[in-house]
Order: structure tokens, then C-alpha cells, then sequence
């Protein structure tokens, strides 16, 4: 063996294995600032007949390193995204600026005003002026939180299409990968495996995946709940977004192109930023929405009845100071007719049953008539469709049978609310609607009046005394709770009270017969007679030990007319005395005709935030332990909203934390270091120049050998 | 363990992002004096900060209106004090007409000054309030709460308004009457209680000479269901010599009593003049009672007081027609007074102890969502040695490359 051509050889081989390393060495160093780039090692082996062997260029990737760091980086950017968007609206309801709770108590607070001086018109206005912009208040926050859900819905449609065209680069980068390893032996294409797990990372911000890779050089991602989104065969799942019926509230779906199935997913679980986003909407977005909702109503709603139980400064009862809307249905996707509707608002004076719930209305069987009816089965959902439970776990539902369709027939359900089913018998049986009362309730409420004469800060009964009495009875309070007006009696809810401004004298009270009760005449100091205007008497009372409520005592009483004990409140108002009448003592109660000068049912107004107006929770039933005021429901939002991103950000540190560590784990694996390079660089460097003394002692021994033989 | 040159970067920009941050926290709730930025911040805090809010708004309007319904109050005592010091100068007025050494002229001296007092009242009894509203005319305080009508038959002072009044909320559980009706001030004041002779087969004079033994006769025997009730008869028996007494309507009788037809009698401090013979009866009855406003009763007094025939016994009734009527009317007030009185002293403890409640709460909010000065500078100092810290470490580490040595 000729030793010159066998140094030269060994010399050659050096000099290309040492190029190869100070190539790869440039590689890294021109790479450092390379998004995704992986470092990568040249290794070589010795050759039998001396020398170097062919040089592998490899990857240095620790898998169980990237695999945390994609895990990690799915929960960072779901706590993150989750984060972000609650904080939004933190600030938005803590901000003393707009913070609801202030505009509320100025509200009644001038309402205390105006009971002050009910005489002052300025005081008055001032109160509608208030209401105004509690409106526009309650507009600002619920229309704040439209916009947010208008733009998370944007968002979900920009994040579900950059997931797409991640699943799709990945997908063909598996593809270039399997081919590229098949026909080139010396190692993985390090590019093409460094922009495919760059996807998969960035594909891992926005949802939680997990990964399998193959001997091909593919790597399979299934979503955290086991759907395959980059299958085998290269083909991929779609994420697929909407809402039915509902299209402000978008859903997540998967759907195989090839097969053209789709699965729904439930949208919190998917983890990602996109499950951040969806847990913000269903957490937090959807809830605080139908909270403001209720409130806004509830307020509304007990404002107006309270006012209807006044007397305003024109003479005449109160009205409605605010009017509340009434919400347009809407229709699930499967119905006979999309052109059908269902109309929902708060029944008057009922608002306290309201709930955040939404409702599933559907059609179970259709009447022609006329009057053409329906049976409705009625469900309380919660936003994601799901039906609410009672406190015993049982679903929520109410059954409806023959209540009579067609435009202006309100029928009367549980929790508060009225129906409409205007399109008469155009239903059909399975037809269906969600309602949803409350949503958007906030931002559509209107002021009824803008005149402070409409404020009904009077009571429309007076009590006098009989200046002849001889006893030292006083008044001590009269009440009005009933002030419906139905001049053919038939109403259930009829009162006493008579349009024009009066009370029913007899012929004119239902019954026919005596007059609604207006005077009582003491017979004996704990004896008295109910009179009409006549003077008949209605019943007597006899050794009662109180005077409270003196015509509920005497609706107690065996004359009473029956006509009355059948309607729900009848006459609407009482009074109560206190001393110890003398025979012959009488009070009469009449329409309060000129006593402007009177805040009796103002007091009760500017009251009404101290009262526990509004249900507390769906699964219980409206009363007692489950109502609670109006600042009680708005602290309880802002409360929870606060919980909720405080406890998220407790969770979001930590994920940070998680998210550095494993991120710095990955980095040191895989990540390039310009002092290690700077080392290689002198190392292959010298060993370069050694190859290249070993080439030139080649030379100079094949040039010695020439010069001895010559 | 391999640092890579990014981690190298990295680590360091992100600990002066970090700081950065903090420092921020710290420097907003400087700025702003609140450790509660967002409702996050404290959750369970900031919706304590927001009742606590709500308690003091409240508390704010309470004090508002505690302050409106002291003015009032104390409008209404003068008014009525007022009143009341003009009565006091009647009554001795009246006394004085009585003292039985008065001309007509005298009289009607006097009665020159009950006009101008009864002036004075009716004036005070129509006082305005600063909105013009009548304060005495409980609802319909827009027209004057008592009117004159010199040429009305029966009353010539009328109450015109209503038994309503209007209370104010001082505190959650206080609400004060802010006022109360002309009515029961002063029109319902009970007249002298009297009693006529209806009838007999004997005549007889009849006049009071003990009220107050009278006024209890009346009180319990005046039957207000039944008149015949009230009607008495007296019957002098067959001698002559003693008289029976008998409620005509139940037919009770209530006593005996000796009689000598030579004198006149008082029975139960009603004065009988007659002779009458045995058998022979007289009937009285007890006149219903009456309800005259402190105007009327000076009015009647200065009418009265006009005639230039009022002597004797008629002086005498109309001259304890009017003591009894102003005595009556000045009860009535001294009542009212000294419950608006009590009405103030409600209203002044309530606004002290609602004064003390606005400081429990301000320093319970303060609690809650007030910063700590010391704790948070010290905080701030902190962050900013922290973030110097980064930010001279991030020069030291990052110039250092072994390519600087090559």
C-alpha cells in the first residue's frame, strides 16, 4: 500500500470532515436569532481503512423537553388569553367613573330629594334627569359587553382559521419530511423539522394538543380530548364555528373533510387560547351580561310598579317611569319555518321572579281554533343550551297546555315572564325557540316619561278625621297595593279606584251592590262598621283588640262581599289607627284630589333600594332567603368577576412559571450557545490547519521519495 | 447546566419586564391612594367597598334630609310659639274683662285687642313656608290651610286642608313626621262643654257655676249614639221638699237630693233658679259638644264683646266660653310643641349618631381599600432597587462573549 496516497487520503478527509464541522458551526452561529431553530451536531465516525467516515448532521432535540414545552405553552396562552379579556372587564365595572352602584344610589337619592319637597318641580326633573343616566349607564356596560362578545366572536373566526392553516402547513411539512428522509440518507432535514415543530408550537398556543411521532419523520397531533386533528394519511380535521340558534354564541366543532362528519366539542375544554377565550365567554362574559340584564329590569320593573301605586302631581295614578322592551325569540335552525316568531318580556310587577336564565321554548302540539292554541314545554337553559337544575338536580322545565297564539295574546309563565306567539297557528309541533330575557336586557330599556309631573310621590288615598270625634285616635299610615283600573270589574286584578280619578261608589263595585269601603264608624271603642260612600254599611267588626289594617280586619268578616274576596287585592288600600276611639268617631278615606303636598308613596320609591327586589339564584324559587337588593346583585357581579380573575391570576403565575421552566429546559437543550460555537469554531479551525500540515507532509514526503529517485 | 445564548437574553430582558410591572402596581396605587385597583385586586373587598359606598351616599342624603325636616320643625315651634304667647295675652285679656269693674267702653277696648290678636293668629295659623307652601294645610299645602268668611252662618274660621303630613327618612330605620295638619293643632279643640234646660212643667234658669264638676257630669253621662240619652229630668216630690233625678232616655235614676223652693240649687255644678212646686219637674239636657278652632273662639269673644248689652250672666258664659276655649286650644298646643320638640331632639341625636356611623364607615372602606403610604413606598423602593438591579445586570452578562477574545 503506497503510504503517500493512503496520507493524502486521511489528510483529504480531515480537511472535508473538519469543513463539514466548522459548516455546521457557521450554521448555528448564522441561526442563533432563527425562530424555531434547533441546533444541530455533525458526528462522524472513523473508517476502517483510515480516515473519516460520511458525517451525520443532526438535531439536538430532547422530545420529552418539546413535548413540555408545548403542554406548558397550551396552558400560558389559555390563562393568558382568559386573563386579558376578564381584566377588561375588571376594570370596566370597578372604574369608580362607571361603576353602576354610584349611579344607582344618586338615582335614589334624588329620589329622597324629591320626597323631600314634593311640591319641587326642579327635584323632580332632577330624578328623570338621574333615571336617564342610570340608563345610559346600564347602555354603556351592557353595550361594552356586546362589543366584547362581537369581538371574541371575531376572534374565535381568526384564531380557528390560523389553527386551520397551522394543521395544514403541518400536515404538508409531514408530507415533504417523509419524502426528503426517503431519498437522503444522512440525517432528518433539520428546515423542514424545525418549521413543522414551530407550527405544532405555535398550533399549541392556540389549542391543547398532544403528539405522536412515526419512523417516517411524521408527527401526528391529536387535540388534549382525543380528536385527531393531522392524521396519518396526511388528511386533517377543520375546526368549524356557529351558533344555533343563538349566532352571537359561536361553538367549536370538528369536521373531516374527506368524511364530511362533524363532532361538536365542548368549547372550554379545548384548552389553548381559544379555550381561554371560550371560558371567559361562558364563565364570565355570558353570566355578568344576564346579571346586568336582570338588574336593569328588576329596577325598572319595581320602579314602575311602585309609581303605578301613586298619585302624581297632574291627579292622576302613576305610570311607567321606564319601559321595559320586549325580546324577539329566536328560531333553532331545524324549525318547519324560519320565518316563524316568539316574542318574551317581564310580566309587570313580577320582576322579582326573573332569572339569568335563558329559556327553550318548544311547540308540543298546535290547535287550528280559532282561537288557534298551543301546549309549549318550557326550559331554563343556561348559555351553553344546557338545562338549568333545581337545587335537588332536577332539570328545570314548565308545561303549557291550550294557551292561545296569535299577535297581543301575553300568556303568563313561570319565573316572571309573558309569551307572545304571534304567528297565530303557523306552528308546528317540534318547533322551537330560545329566549333570552335578559341578555341584552340592559341596553334596551327606555325612559317612559320624561316629565317630573309623571313621578307619583303621592298617595292617591287620603284618611280624614272626623273633626267631631271625640276620641284620641290618630292615623298612623295608609297603604296602597292595588291600583288596576278595570271599569267592567272582570279583571282579577281589579282595585277600587275608577278613571276618572275616584273610588267606587255604589252600583259601581263588583257585586253590584255596596260601594267599595270608605268610612268607618266606631260603634264602641273596639267595635266599628265598614261604610260606603252611601253611608251603608258593609260589615261590622266587633271586639277587636288592634286597629290595624282596619279594612283587612273587615274583609275578614262573614259580610264581606264575595265579589270581592274573588279578586286578588280588592279594595288595593288600607290604613291603620292607633288611641282609643270614642262611639260615634268616624274616618273617611277619600281620593287625595288636591294633597300634592304629599310623599307618602315617594318614601316608598326612594325605599326600593333597601328592599330585596330580585331573585338571587334560578334553582330556588323567587322569596324569602333567595332575593336579594339592588346593590347586593350588582356587588355579588363585580365580586365575582373580581374571584374570578384574581383566582386566574394566582393560576396565569403560575403557568408563567411553568411555561419559563420548561421553555429554559428546551432552550438549553436545543438552543444555541455563541461561546460554546466560538470554542468549536478555534477547535475545528485548528483542526482544519492540522489536516492541512498532515496534506502538506504528504506532499513534502512524496517530494522526498521524487528527489531520492532521481 | 447549557445556558443557550437566547435564555441568556431572555431571562434578563424578562426580569426588568417583570419589575417593570411591579413597579407599575406600585406606582398606580401611589397615584391613585388605593390599594384596590380592580375589583381583582381584593374581590371579596371591593364589593365591601361598594356597600360601605352605598351606605354613605345614603347616609349623605339622610343628613340632607335630616337637615330639611330640623328647618321645618323649627319653623312650625315658632309659628306655634308664636301662637301660643298671643293666647297667654288673650286669656289675661279675658280675666281682665271679667273682673266685673269694666265700662262698655273698657270692653271694647279690649275687644280691639282680641280682634288684633285674632288677627295675629289667623296669620301664624296660615304661615308659609320659603316654597310658599301653607304648613299647616297637611297635603294641600298650595291654598291656605284655613279660610274667614265673615258672613258664614256656624264657623266663620274653616279648616280647608287635610289630615295628611309628610314624613322623612333621617336614617334607615328613623322617619320623622315633618309636619303636622292644621287640623289637629288647631281645629280640633274641644268648646266649653254646656247644657240648656229643654223643657218641665216648671220653668227654670240654668247656668254653669262648676265647670269642672260639670265637665265630668258630662263626660260620663254624654251618650253620643243615643239623644234621648242626654236628657234629664228633675221631679220635686209630693212634700216639696226633695227633687229625683232621672236619665229620661234609659229611665235610671241617679239620685235624690233635698230641695228648698226658696233657693236656687246646684246640681253637679249646674245652677238652677226656680220655684217649682211639688210634682212639678224640670228637664235638662246636655248640649252636644262642640269644636271651635282658637280663631272662632277669639272671634266669638270680640263679637260678643261688642254688644253693648253683654252683662251678667252673659259676660259670665262668654267670658268662659273664651277661657275655656284658649285653655283647651293652648293644651292642644303646648301638646304639639312639645312634640316637635321631641321630634327635634330625635332628629338631632339621629344626626350625631348618623355623624359617627359616616366616620365608622369612611374608616372601614379606608381599611379596606385606602393604601398603606409607609408599607407602599417602601414597596416602591424596593421594586426600584430590584429593576436597577436587572438593569445593570442585563449590560454585565450580555457583553460578555468569547468572541470578544478571539
Amino acid at each position: 500500500m503506497p503510504i503517500t496516497n493512503d496520507l493524502l487520503n486521511i489528510a483529504t478527509s480531515g480537511l472535508r470532515t473538519q469543513q463539514q464541522l466548522l459548516q455546521t458551526t457557521g450554521n448555528n452561529i448564522a441561526n442563533v436569532n432563527t425562530e424555531g431553530y434547533v441546533r444541530q451536531r455533525t458526528v462522524f465516525e472513523s473508517e476502517v481503512s483510515g480516515g473519516v467516515g460520511q458525517g451525520y448532521t443532526n438535531r439536538v432535540l430532547d422530545q420529552f423537553a418539546l413535548n413540555q414545552l408545548r403542554r406548558d405553552t397550551s396552558i400560558y396562552s389559555e390563562l393568558d388569553a382568559y386573563l386579558q379579556k376578564s381584566e377588561l372587564l375588571d376594570g370596566v365595572f370597578a372604574n369608580a367613573e362607571t361603576n353602576l352602584s354610584g349611579s344607582i344610589s344618586q338615582f335614589f337619592a334624588s329620589l329622597q330629594t324629591a320626597a323631600d319637597e314634593p311640591n319641587n318641580m326642579a327635584a323632580r326633573s332632577l330624578v328623570l334627569g338621574e333615571g336617564e343616566s342610570l340608563l345610559g349607564h346600564f347602555e354603556f356596560l351592557s353595550g361594552y359587553m356586546s362589543n366584547l362578545e362581537k369581538e371574541l366572536n371575531f376572534e374565535f373566526d381568526a384564531t380557528t382559521e390560523r389553527a386551520n392553516s397551522l394543521i395544514e402547513k403541518i400536515s404538508s411539512l409531514n408530507n415533504q419530511i417523509t419524502l426528503t428522509t426517503a431519498a437522503n440518507s444522512s440525517g432528518t432535514p433539520g428546515v423542514l423539522a424545525d418549521q413543522r415543530d414551530q407550527a405544532i408550537l405555535e398550533l399549541s398556543e392556540l389549542v391543547a394538543i398532544n403528539t405522536q411521532n412515526l419512523e417516517d419523520g411524521r408527527t401526528l397531533v391529536y387535540l388534549d380530548t382525543g380528536q385527531a386533528l393531522v392524521m396519518q394519511d396526511g388528511t386533517f380535521n377543520m375546526f368549524d364555528i356557529n351558533g344555533n340558534p343563538d349566532l352571537m354564541h359561536k361553538q367549536i366543532e370538528l369536521l373531516n373533510n374527506s368524511r364530511g362528519v362533524s363532532i361538536k366539542l365542548p368549547d372550554s375544554e379545548i384548552g389553548g387560547r381559544l379555550g381561554g377565550l371560550f371560558t371567559f365567554r361562558d364563565e364570565i362574559l355570558t353570566q355578568s351580561q344576564r346579571q346586568l340584564g336582570q338588574l336593569a329590569l328588576a329596577l325598572g320593573d319595581a320602579v314602575n310598579q311602585q309609581n303605578h301605586k301613586g298619585l302624581d302631581l297632574d291627579g292622576q295614578l302613576g305610570g311607567d317611569i321606564f319601559k321595559l322592551p320586549s325580546i324577539g325569540g329566536m328560531e333553532f335552525d331545524e324549525n318547519s319555518n324560519q320565518n316563524l316568531q316568539m316574542n318574551v318580556r317581564v310580566e309587570a310587577g313580577r320582576s322579582n321572579e326573573i332569572t339569568t336564565a335563558d329559556y327553550r321554548v318548544t311547540i308540543t302540539n298546535v290547535a287550528g281554533g280559532p282561537p288557534s292554541t298551543a301546549d309549549l314545554f318550557v326550559e331554563a337553559v343556561n348559555p351553553d343550551g344546557s338545562v338549568v337544575k333545581d337545587i335537588d338536580g332536577n332539570d328545570i322545565n314548565f308545561t303549557y297546555t291550550g294557551v292561545e297564539t296569535g299577535q297581543g295574546n301575553w300568556i303568563s309563565i313561570d319565573d316572571g315572564l309573558q309569551l307572545e306567539l304571534p304567528d297565530g297557528a303557523a306552528y308546528a309541533p317540534g318547533d322551537a325557540f330560545l329566549l333570552q330575557p335578559t341578555k341584552y336586557a340592559a341596553d334596551l330599556m327606555n325612559m317612559q316619561t320624561t316629565r317630573g309631573e309623571d313621578l307619583a310621590l303621592a298617595s292617591p288615598i287620603i284618611v280624614n278625621s272626623n273633626i267631631s270625634n271625640l276620641g284620641d285616635t290618630e292615623i298612623i299610615n295608609s297603604v296602597v297595593t292595588n291600583t288596576t283600573i278595570d271599569a267592567t270589574n272582570t279583571d282579577p286584578e281589579t282595585s277600587a279606584f275608577t278613571s276618572p280619578a275616584g273610588i267606587q261608589g255604589p252600583g259601581a263595585a263588583p257585586g253590584g251592590t255596596v260601594g267599595a269601603p270608605v268610612e268607618v264608624y266606631f260603634t264602641s271603642a273596639n267595635s266599628f262598621e265598614l261604610r260606603d260612600s252611601a253611608g251603608t254599611t258593609i260589615v261590622t267588626v266587633s271586639g277587636t283588640n288592634t286597629l290595624e289594617n282596619i279594612l283587612e280586619q273587615g274583609a275578614a268578616q262573614a259580610g264581606w262581599p264575595a265579589a270581592w274576596s274573588a279578586l286578588n287585592d280588592y279594595p288595593g288600600y288600607d290604613f291603620s289607627l292607633q288611641g282609643v276611639p270614642q262611639a260615634g268617631d268616624s274616618f273617611t278615606l277619600s281620593f287625595n284630589t288636591d294633597g300634592t303636598d304629599d310623599n307618602r308613596n315617594g318614601l316608598l320609591l326612594a325605599n326600593l333600594d333597601d328592599v330585596d327586589t330580585m331573585r338571587r339564584n334560578a334553582s330556588a324559587a323567587s322569596g324569602g332567603r333567595n332575593q336579594f337588593t339592588f346593590h347586593e346583585a350588582f356587588s355579588t357581579t363585580v365580586g365575582t368577576i373580581g374571584e374570578r380573575v384574581a383566582s386566574a391570576d394566582i393560576a396565569f403565575g403560575a403557568a408563567e412559571a411553568m411555561q419559563r421552566s420548561s421553555e429554559s429546559w428546551y432552550e438549553s437543550v436545543s438552543g444555541v450557545s455563541l461561546d460554546e460555537e466560538a470554542a468549536n469554531l478555534v477547535r475545528f479551525q485548528q483542526a482544519y490547519s492540522a489536516s492541512a500540515r498532515v496534506l502538506s507532509t504528504a506532499q513534502t514526503l512524496f517530494d522526498t521519495i521524487l528527489s531520492a529517485a532521481r | 447546566m447549557r445556558v443557550s445564548t437566547n435564555q441568556l437574553f431572555d431571562r434578563s430582558i424578562r426580569g426588568i419586564l417583570d419589575n417593570q410591572d411591579d413597579l407599575s402596581k406600585v406606582q398606580q396605587q401611589l397615584a391613585t391612594g388605593k390599594r384596590i385597583i380592580n375589583p381583582s385586586d381584593d374581590p371579596v373587598g371591593s364589593a365591601q367597598v361598594i356597600r360601605l359606598t352605598e351606605s354613605l351616599d345614603e347616609l349623605a342624603q339622610y343628613q340632607k334630609n335630616n337637615n330639611l325636616v330640623t328647618s321645618a320643625l323649627e319653623q312650625q315651634e315658632t309659628a306655634m310659639r308664636n301662637i301660643n304667647d298671643a293666647l297667654n295675652k288673650a286669656r289675661q285679656l279675658a280675666i281682665q274683662a271679667g273682673n266685673g269693674i269694666m265700662s262698655n267702653d273698657d270692653l271694647k277696648a279690649i275687644s280691639q285687642e282680641i280682634k288684633q290678636i285674632r288677627d295675629q293668629v289667623f296669620d301664624l295659623m296660615n304661615s308659609q313656608n320659603a316654597d310658599g307652601d301653607y304648613i299647616f294645610a297637611g297635603h294641600e299645602s298650595h291654598s291656605p290651610a284655613f279660610s274667614y268668611t265673615p258672613g258664614a252662618t256656624g264657623n266663620k274660621y274653616q279648616f280647608e286642608g287635610d289630615d295628611g303630613f309628610n314624613r322623612v327618612q333621617i336614617s334607615a330605620s328613623v322617619n320623622l313626621k315633618a309636619g303636622d295638619s292644621g287640623k289637629e293643632v288647631f281645629e280640633n279643640v274641644l268648646a266649653r262643654y254646656t247644657g240648656s234646660v229643654s223643657g218641665g212643667s216648671a220653668g227654670a234658669n240654668l247656668y254653669i257655676s262648676q265647670q269642672d264638676t260639670f265637665d265630668e257630669f258630662y263626660q260620663d253621662n254624654y251618650d253620643r249614639l243615643t239623644p234621648a240619652n242626654n236628657d234629664f229630668r228633675l221631679t220635686v216630690n209630693g212634700s216639696g221638699d226633695q227633687i229625683t233625678v232621672t236619665n229620661i232616655g234609659t229611665g235610671a235614676t241617679l239620685g235624690t237630693f233635698d230641695y228648698d223652693p226658696e233657693q236656687s240649687f246646684v246640681y253637679q255644678g249646674l245652677q238652677f233658679d226656680t220655684s217649682a212646686g211639688p210634682g212639678q219637674t224640670i228637664e235638662f239636657t246636655l248640649d252636644d259638644p262642640q269644636k271651635k278652632n282658637i280663631a272662632e273662639t277669639l272671634n266669638d269673644f270680640f263679637l260678643k264683646l261688642q254688644d253693648p248689652d253683654l252683662v251678667g250672666q252673659r259676660l259670665d258664659d262668654a267670658i268662659a266660653d273664651a277661657i275655656v276655649g284658649l285653655d283647651n286650644g293652648m293644651d292642644k298646643l303646648a301638646n304639639t310643641i312639645s312634640a316637635v320638640g321631641g321630634r327635634l331632639n330625635v332628629a338631632e341625636s339621629v344626626f350625631e349618631s348618623n355623624l359617627d356611623q359616616e366616620v365608622t364607615l369612611k374608616t372601614a372602606r379606608g381599611k379596606i381599600q385606602d393604601v398603606d403610604y409607609a408599607e407602599a413606598i417602601s414597596e416602591l423602593s424596593k421594586q426600584e432597587t430590584a429593576l436597577q438591579a436587572a438593569q445593570q445586570t442585563f449590560g454585565r452578562v450580555t457583553t460578555l462573549s468569547l468572541f470578544d477574545f478571539l
